[in-house]
């Protein structure tokens, strides 16, 4: 679980990969929860996904009223992330390509995920 | 299955600033008590809900459930406190079934009351654990990304459900007004003034789609409920309805589902289907439901997961009035959870107390003619698990 934060650090989406179904695995885990297989290897995503569903975070802490989504990656696994666009520009179904973002934390600065849509 | 449910109590649902989390608990149990014709010495077993969800940690008493042992003055067979999220006080009352149906106990008494952080005393550090239970469920993947609250996912899920199914934003609103109609004939629901559509267009954006109109409020109160064996019930004059089944289930997801659909919710299903087996029930049969909807998108797919409609046809069939007291299978006569309240660990409890009060007779002005069969539904997390039960009038 750690080690998906650190990667980030780097700039680096990566999880976990079945070597045996070849399924991708989110959140991070040491086994495949689909075929059992305990032989993974962490390899990085391509970083294209579509628009699955948006909204305002109203009430947040971080990020607070900003745009959330949910991302429906190629690797078949949906995340929650940070859209780089207002609300009124978005569409569900729309490709998006991932980004990072930089956040201000009491123990100093953090990198995260998020995704803006392509024109 | 042979559960009896024979006494039943609900407080006001609202803000009680002048009650705490103990007061409301005792204000239903004695009433149950009163309905069930009990003394607190007759009870052999308590079972509750940690004392709220949203309770101050400083108020939070972890040995609530001996202390109302002491206070009722029983030498209890089971004391218990039972938590899974919202769904907790209907996994206490599977659990009081067992102690029934294991003959360890002829009386029980389920209980459950929220009371909140008072907002004067809400500070978002000092109340870290608010945040950290929150966010224990939506995990640490998305919490960097500040989802507090579970409002933003059911947004979401809506928006999508409205995508997917192509329901507009008008015929989701006609919902909140239908249950607002119910709650105006239910003397203890927090919300009884009339509203139109308009209204509910008109109310503030929370999270889009979601308007104010369309969530649920936290809200205070308690709830009681006693069971009892066949024989202790029938001595009582009490065997009149019983649980006559109960089905859980619950999705390998935590909030919104990483691999699955956020349409759909295959825990409820399974739930309702093993509810009905063991009823020896068609849903069809069922006169009148009591389903855990905390906003209006997310309460339309209950009813189609329940499988009163297809997918996407719930909104048409509450604009055609279908689910009014009067309709097909009057669902939510109390106001449900955007008019009734919601004090989420009460929640469950106060769907019994309905459909019991449904069952008998008792309803007045919202009576629900000819129920003979009730359907009471719980969900925890965002409908990652869900429990069915099923009360019969015999």
């Amino acid at each position: 679980m750690e080690r998906f934060f650190q990667e980030l650090q780097n700039r680096k989406f990566k999880v976990p990969k079945c070597k045996n179904c070849e399924r991708h695995i989110y959140p991070p885990r040491d086994f495949c929860p689909f075929c059992s297989s305990k032989n993974l290897e962490w390899v990085e995503i391509s970083g294209e996904g579509t628009l699955y569903a948006y909204t305002i975070n109203a009430g947040g802490i971080q990020f607070r009223n900003e745009t959330i989504g949910i991302v429906e990656l190629k690797e078949g696994f949906k995340i929650l992330t940070y859209i780089g666009k207002p609300i009124q520009e978005l569409k569900i179904g729309q490709p998006v390509k991932l980004e990072y973002t930089e956040i201000e934390t009491q123990e100093g600065k953090l990198t995260l995920h998020k995704f803006t849509p392509q024109n | 299955m042979s559960a009896f449910i024979i006494g039943v109590g609900l407080t006001q649902i609202k803000s009680h600033w002048d009650a705490d989390s103990a007061t409301l608990a005792h204000k239903a149990i004695m009433e149950a008590l009163r309905d069930a014709n009990l003394e607190p010495r007759d009870i052999e077993g308590i079972i509750t809900t940690p004392q709220g969800y949203f309770t101050d940690a400083k108020d939070i008493d972890r040995f609530a459930p001996q202390r109302m042992g002491e206070y009722l003055n029983i030498d209890a067979r089971v004391q218990v406190a039972v938590d899974i999220g919202g769904m907790s006080s209907l996994a206490a009352v599977k659990y009081g079934v067992y102690e029934v149906l294991l003959e360890k106990c002829r009386t029980l008494l389920i209980y459950a009351s929220e009371k909140l952080v008072a907002r004067e005393d809400f500070n978002i550090s000092r109340h870290m654990y608010l945040t950290y239970l929150v966010n224990g469920l939506f995990g640490p993947y998305d919490s960097r990304y500040g989802v507090t609250r579970a409002v933003p996912y059911y947004a979401m899920a809506t928006q999508r459900y409205m995508y997917e199914y192509n329901v507009n934003k008008e015929d989701i609103a006609h919902l909140p007004v239908v249950l607002r109609e119910n709650a105006s004939l239910n003397p203890r629901a927090q919300f009884r003034e009339p509203i139109t559509v308009e209204d509910v267009l008109n109310s503030k954006p929370v999270c889009p789609p979601l308007n104010l109109l369309e969530c649920c409020p936290v809200s205070e109160g308690g709830a009681a409920i006693i069971i009892s064996d066949q024989s202790t019930a029938r001595d009582l004059g009490r065997d009149d309805c019983y649980i006559a089944g109960i089905g859980e289930a619950h999705d390998p997801t935590s909030f919104f589902p990483v691999y699955q659909s956020v349409t759909e919710i295959p825990s409820l299903r399974r739930a309702t289907q093993e509810a009905l087996r063991q009823a020896q029930v068609d849903l069809k049969d069922v006169d009148v439901a009591e389903v855990y909807g905390p906003f209006s998108g997310t309460e339309l797919m209950v009813y189609e997961e329940l499988g009163f409609y297809e997918r996407g046809k719930a909104a048409e069939a509450v604009v055609e009035g279908r689910t009014r007291i009067g309709g097909d299978t009057p669902i939510n006569p109390s106001g449900g959870r955007l008019s009734l309240g919601h004090p989420p660990y009460v929640t469950p409890l106060a769907e019994i107390y309905e459909i019991v009060t449904q069952l008998r007779g008792e309803a007045g002005r919202r009576q629900v003619q000819d129920a003979e069969i009730g359907l009471v539904h719980a969900e925890h997390g965002m409908m990652n698990g869900n429990m069915v039960a099923v009360i019969k009038r015999r």
